[in-house]
């Protein structure tokens, strides 16, 4: 398998472009091929030179649109006088990974017949020729029911916007949950009171990303408690969080 | 029942056996009454020390009132110097968030109840039971609004801010749908074991507990979400009373079970505001007979471990209370002794003057 990086939008071969337009992301999102400066594609060609699968890499995310995401953490309600010690599990809406690489719209085309393997290749490939400072991540799809409602909208982003959340996501494409983030609470969010298929849903992968899933595990990324705000799907993580101090990360200008 | 013949005054040690009938006839878990016969000691031994405490009250004094049909008691009513005295008041405030998004073009305003100690320090209103036979009566109107006069006149004893708990939603096997979506999620335990397990002590032991963060009501299942601010039936008449006077239901609720808790300040509410002073006079000719001019009164006299407060037929236009009025003499008034009235009947209240029976 070949593989090719593209760095300009005007370096895209109409082929790929083309194959874009069957292909959907690790989301279930549909791809657009414009690149943004920091960001190339990757794209595995198959025997016959034909676009097989690909992803976007991107050096920073959240610099020009502040990206948001769910920290998962955990409260302890505690009386000795009670005999109550118990602990909860708490969102909190978080700009954690502004400033990280991120691996986004990895798709596969449908006719591929080993797709792990191809991701893996993938992935690996942009892991041999990248060496952030900090974390990469990349953020997989959570669970939808049959009829495609996510437990975890149902349980908390609908009560905050009324709309329909995957036309709003097709809509608004990355700066989607940019805009759903201004509607949550800012404050901690006590797991316990949403639902039960909500509370379920919390990091659990959908449909959609369970080879890339594996495929990233594989390659040493794992969940460390950042989920997506929409619908609750795991953002896995590789590497540490970068040595500068948080506080004096900035953006290039 | 004759109005004249209601009697309201502090509780005395003798008012015990009356004390434990009111509360085995009041609704479990509601009312502020408690039924053991110790506790209920101790409540009256409190109240007694609180209207015999001189000038150093603390701010721990808790009064209890009752109410006499002819010598028989048939309600009470108290008075909490200071919620939360050694510690905080919990209430949850009702406060609305707008929530902005440009980028979708989608303002949304949010209901949110945020855990806060407000009221702290303010008094509060307690205990308010009377036997079901005189709730259509007047006498409700002198148990709750002659403790108003009575904060009034010891000022000094009280906080400006005046505030009251109303029993919320719970069903008669004690489920209650607010406590078992916010309460119960951090206690993983029934809302009358809780009350047991704080053992009557402040309700901040527990409230201590509950997660600081703001609750989105809209989150809350729906039959919790309709609980909050919502009365149980017991509680209808006391609020309605205290509605009346001037209080205000919107902006607080219980942590427990999201009943109202209202609140007013002490020179706002109708009943203060409409005080008068009169004095005992000399005897006039329209004295005897309550005529057209004359209107009914809660009428006190205005000490403090001697306070009493009763109804009366008083005509305003008079510049003192002849002496001799039937009062003056159920009283033994003596010249020139200071009365407070207030008008039983408020302003903007529809019922008709002269009515009181």
């Amino acid at each position: 398998m070949k593989i090719d990086r593209y760095a300009t939008n005007a370096a895209l071969p109409a082929s790929f472009v083309q194959s874009l337009g069957g292909w959907t992301n690790q989301l279930g999102e549909p791809i657009d091929p414009e690149l943004a400066a920091g960001e190339y594609w990757l794209v595995a060609l198959d025997m016959a030179g034909s676009p097989a699968a690909c992803l976007r890499w991107r050096a920073a995310l959240g610099w020009d649109t502040p990206r948001y995401h769910y920290h998962v953490g955990r409260a302890v309600h505690a009386s000795a006088e009670l005999r109550l010690f118990q602990t909860q599990a708490t969102l909190l809406l978080c700009n954690d990974l502004t400033g990280d690489a991120e691996i986004a719209d990895i798709a596969v085309d449908a006719a591929v017949d080993e797709p792990q393997r191809v991701l893996a290749d993938l992935i690996g490939f942009a892991l041999r020729h990248h060496h952030p400072a900090g974390r990469i991540v990349v953020e997989l799809q959570g669970i939808r029911n049959e009829v495609g409602e996510s437990p975890f909208w149902q349980g908390l982003g609908r009560h905050f916007y009324a709309g329909d959340d995957r036309a709003a996501r097709l809509r608004h494409g990355v700066k989607w949950t940019t805009h759903l983030a201004a509607l949550l609470p800012r404050q901690l969010l006590h797991v316990p009171l949403l639902g039960d298929d909500a509370q379920r849903a919390i990091g659990k992968v959908g449909a959609q990303s369970k080879d890339l899933q594996r495929a990233l595990a594989a390659a040493g990324f794992e969940y460390r408690g950042h989920v997506r705000i929409d619908d609750g799907g795991p953002v896995v993580e590789l590497g540490r969080l970068s040595d500068i101090d948080g506080n004096v990360v900035s953006a290039p200008l | 029942m004759n109005p004249t013949d209601l009697l309201l005054r502090p509780v005395a040690a003798a008012d015990l056996p009356a004390l434990e009938r009111l509360a085995a006839a009041s609704v479990d878990a509601i009312n502020s009454l408690p039924k053991d016969p110790a506790k209920l000691r101790l409540r009256i031994e409190r109240s007694l020390d609180a209207f015999a405490t001189e000038d150093d009250a603390s701010g721990e004094e808790t009064y209890l009132f009752v109410l006499e049909d002819a010598g028989r008691v048939v309600g009470c009513s108290g008075i909490a110097a200071s919620a939360g005295f050694h510690d905080r008041f919990y209430s949850y405030r009702n406060e609305f968030v707008v929530h902005a998004s440009p980028g979708l073009g989608v303002t949304q305003r949010m209901h949110t109840l945020h855990l806060c100690h407000d009221l702290t320090g303010a008094t509060l209103l307690t205990s308010f039971y009377i036997e079901p036979g005189y709730e259509q009566t007047v006498a409700p109107q002198l148990l709750s609004r002659a403790r108003l006069l009575f904060i009034r006149r010891h000022a000094e004893r009280f906080n400006a801010r005046i505030a009251a708990e109303n029993p919320g939603l719970s069903d008669v096997g004690g489920a209650c749908p607010f406590w078992d979506a916010v309460g119960r999620r951090f206690f993983a335990m029934d809302y009358a074991q809780a009350e047991a397990v704080s053992g009557g002590r402040s309700k901040s032991f527990i409230a201590d507990l509950m997660p600081h963060a703001p609750v989105y009501v809209a989150l809350l299942p729906e039959d919790a979400q309709w609980a909050i601010g919502q009365l149980h039936p017991v509680g209808e008449l006391p609020f309605s009373i205290l509605q009346a006077e001037g209080f205000e239901a919107d902006t607080y609720v219980d942590i427990f079970d999201g009943g109202p808790t209202v609140v007013g300040t002490l020179e706002g509410l109708h009943s203060v505001r409409a005080v008068t002073a009169l004095r005992v006079g000399t005897e006039t000719p329209q004295a005897e007979a309550a005529g057209a001019g004359a209107d009914w009164h809660i009428v006190c006299a205005p000490g403090r471990a001697d306070f009493r407060a009763s109804l009366a037929l008083l005509d305003t236009a008079a510049p003192a209370l002849p002496s001799g009025h039937e009062l003056v003499r159920r009283w033994q008034l003596t010249y020139d002794q200071e009365i407070d009235i207030s008008p039983l009947r408020l302003a903007g209240d529809r019922r008709k003057r002269g009515t009181a029976a």
